[in-house]
């Protein structure tokens, strides 16, 4: 299959060109805060009910469809967090521990884990499967395998986004995430992909774009450490971060293949070769 | 649920929950352990998956640990990290059963245990396991409880699918399981899962449409994996959670890809709704119509309503099916059907 957009949004970065650089350049931005993202797809009712959980994963999101050149509509969605919306849980917990145990029925509804696939399903009128998954700490790589066996089993689009939110307070010992970042990929299936996920082999001269491979192997493996240092912090405590490795790759600054825990006794194996360093504009969909 | 509260955390307090008791409740029942180990020594434990849907996760804990004065940081006994997040239960049946294959929860709202299936289908497609472990586990919390209640989808009364008095949903809790194969690897007898079907209403986070556009799409994708027609189908197990909203909308879904004659019923009188666990609930119940032929009616469905589209089935009958769906349907406008086979001996 083949990377055919991306998106990016955290501390220092609005898009993936700005990530692109700072990983290409290892400078942390002048200005390390991130605004609030606005995205304008969602639609101004929605947006002013959307919590930042939302808008992050509709940022991203719709920055990998349009760099892809793919329609919403087209895309199967497989949307990830490893914490959920900390924010709402805070809300909908602190509220039930008060003395007007009445919880918003918006809010409510923002509480379920796919309210972001939900927001970005509505807002796009996109009707495909549109799923929500979780791995905590080891959600990116539970994640990424999901949206990529999706992706060459049923040969179709799939936009894959995961979002991590700051801590509120009480969930400083829990996980301590001290900001909030977001990242997408539309994966396209390729002609490479008639076998099976764990056999692939590739032969990516017909492919503009990046080939991702994808591959379980036996035995446990530790988190690799990143070569950015400005971004080590991110990546060490929020679990959407742990991305940062392969998007080094994909940046050009590390050699693969990569090696991600996937359980006590299993690693999930990804190649990216990079045929044709994606800038916006520059890749064609399947 | 009976026995939650018995269940004994010594030793294990890092992982102690309402809805983690209701995990180790449903891997105790029916003998599934010695499934599941069974699975683990023929495969291998890395060659086993797990895929497990839930809702509400662990957040009565959470709940919990508010309650306890956390509201700054949480009490001692309360600062559980593999508690207090979406995994939770992916994570302690993988811990509970010694799996090491991928592990993964899905959180979809209602639909969050039919959705299981379509994973473990794929992961099987795609050669990345021998089996997977598929289930479900929601648990009574504050919570849903005002959540539903704020949304005024509750009834005070044991809630009437499809009846024209009904007055909304009544909460519950449950946990189950069941082990997918490729084919041949499956049991003799065993049931198979013939197709899935996933869609997304793109309508509103509560609401379905009211023509159930979305539950057609999950339905006809269902059946066209399984390579089947509407008529084809001896049972549907409804979602059909007494909500006027789902209901009306369900049976127009049913009305456009179904012949009237085609048995259909909601068992949520009996089991209430149980949210992310009713996909591998239902699920249970349609496998059980499939190997009995005993298919399920309506449970205070008294006075069905003429307004509906699609004539649902008040009591329980006695009849051989060849094939069966269940559908499940969620916030977020999250929808999965399943449709599932005899296997011809």
């Amino acid at each position: 299959m083949r990377i055919a957009g991306l998106g990016a949004w955290g501390p220092g970065f609005s898009n993936w060109p700005a990530l692109q650089a700072w990983l290409q350049g290892g400078d942390r931005p002048a200005e390390l805060t991130t605004a609030r993202p606005a995205p304008e797809c969602i639609p101004p009712r929605e947006r002013r009910r959307a919590p930042l959980s939302v808008k992050l994963a509709v940022a991203v999101a719709d920055q990998a469809c349009s760099m892809a050149g793919v329609s919403p509509h087209d895309a199967v969605c497989v949307f990830a967090s490893g914490m959920g919306d900390m924010d709402i849980t805070d809300y909908m917990c602190r509220t039930l521990a008060s003395d007007q145990p009445l919880v918003s029925p918006t809010k409510f509804h923002n509480s379920v884990h796919n309210a972001p696939v939900g927001y970005w399903s509505i807002s796009q009128g996109a009707r495909r499967s549109s799923n929500a998954v979780a791995g905590f700490l080891d959600t990116i790589p539970i994640s990424l395998l999901e949206a990529a066996t999706q992706c060459v089993t049923e040969q179709v689009p799939v936009l894959w986004a995961s979002q991590d939110i700051a801590s509120p307070e009480p969930f400083r010992m829990i996980a301590d995430i001290p900001d909030a970042c977001a990242f997408a990929l539309l994966l396209v299936p390729g002609p490479e992909d008639n076998r099976p996920v764990a056999q692939t082999t590739r032969d990516t001269s017909q492919n503009p774009g990046t080939c991702l491979d994808l591959g379980l192997i036996e035995g446990a493996s530790p988190w690799p450490g990143l070569h950015t240092d400005t971004l080590k912090s991110l990546y060490e405590h929020n679990p959407t971060a742990r991305l940062l490795p392969l998007l080094e790759v994909l940046a050009g600054v590390r050699a693969g293949p990569l090696k991600l825990p996937l359980s006590g006794a299993m690693s999930l194996q990804l190649n990216a070769s990079v045929h044709n360093i994606l800038h916006p504009g520059e890749s064609k969909s399947a | 649920m009976e026995g939650v509260a018995k269940v004994e955390w010594s030793g294990n307090e890092d992982w102690e929950s309402r809805n983690n008791a209701l995990v180790r409740l449903g891997l105790a029942a029916d003998g599934f352990y010695d499934q599941v180990a069974g699975c683990r020594e023929r495969f291998g434990a890395h060659r086993v998956g797990v895929a497990i849907g839930t809702s509400t996760s662990s957040i009565g804990r959470t709940e919990e640990a508010y309650a306890a004065g956390g509201e700054v940081a949480f009490p001692g006994p309360y600062r559980q990290p593999r508690v207090h997040n979406p995994h939770s239960p992916g994570a302690y049946v993988a811990h509970l059963t010694g799996l090491t294959g991928p592990q993964m929860t899905i959180s979809t709202a209602c639909a969050s245990s039919a959705r299981v299936f379509a994973t473990g289908w794929r992961w099987l497609q795609a050669g990345l396991v021998d089996a997977v472990l598929v289930g479900g586990i929601d648990s009574m919390c504050h919570s849903v409880l005002a959540g539903f209640q704020s949304l005024e989808l509750t009834s005070p009364d044991p809630c009437r699918p499809f009846d024209a008095q009904r007055s909304g949903i009544n909460l519950g809790e449950a946990a189950g399981y069941a082990i997918l194969t490729r084919a041949a690897d499956a049991p003799v007898g065993a049931v198979r899962l013939a197709g899935y079907g996933e869609s997304s209403d793109a309508y509103h986070m509560s609401q379905p449409p009211p023509g159930g556009e979305g539950a057609q799409r999950s339905m006809r994708a269902a059946l066209q994996r399984a390579g089947i027609d509407g008529v084809d189908l001896g049972y549907v197990n409804l979602h059909g959670t007494a909500s006027q909203a789902n209901d009306t909308a369900e049976a127009q879904a049913l009305a456009a890809l179904l012949p009237p004659h085609v048995f259909v019923s909601s068992t949520k009188g009996w089991t209430g709704h149980t949210l992310g666990a009713a996909g591998i609930l239902e699920t249970v119940i349609t496998l059980q119509a499939l190997e009995s032929g005993h298919l399920p009616g309506t449970l205070n469905l008294e006075e069905p309503d003429t307004g509906l589209a699609f004539p649902v089935a008040q009591h329980s009958t006695e009849r051989s099916v060849q094939h069966a769906m269940t559908n499940s349907f969620g916030f977020g406008g999250n929808n999965c059907s399943l449709v599932f086979s005899k296997v011809s001996p």
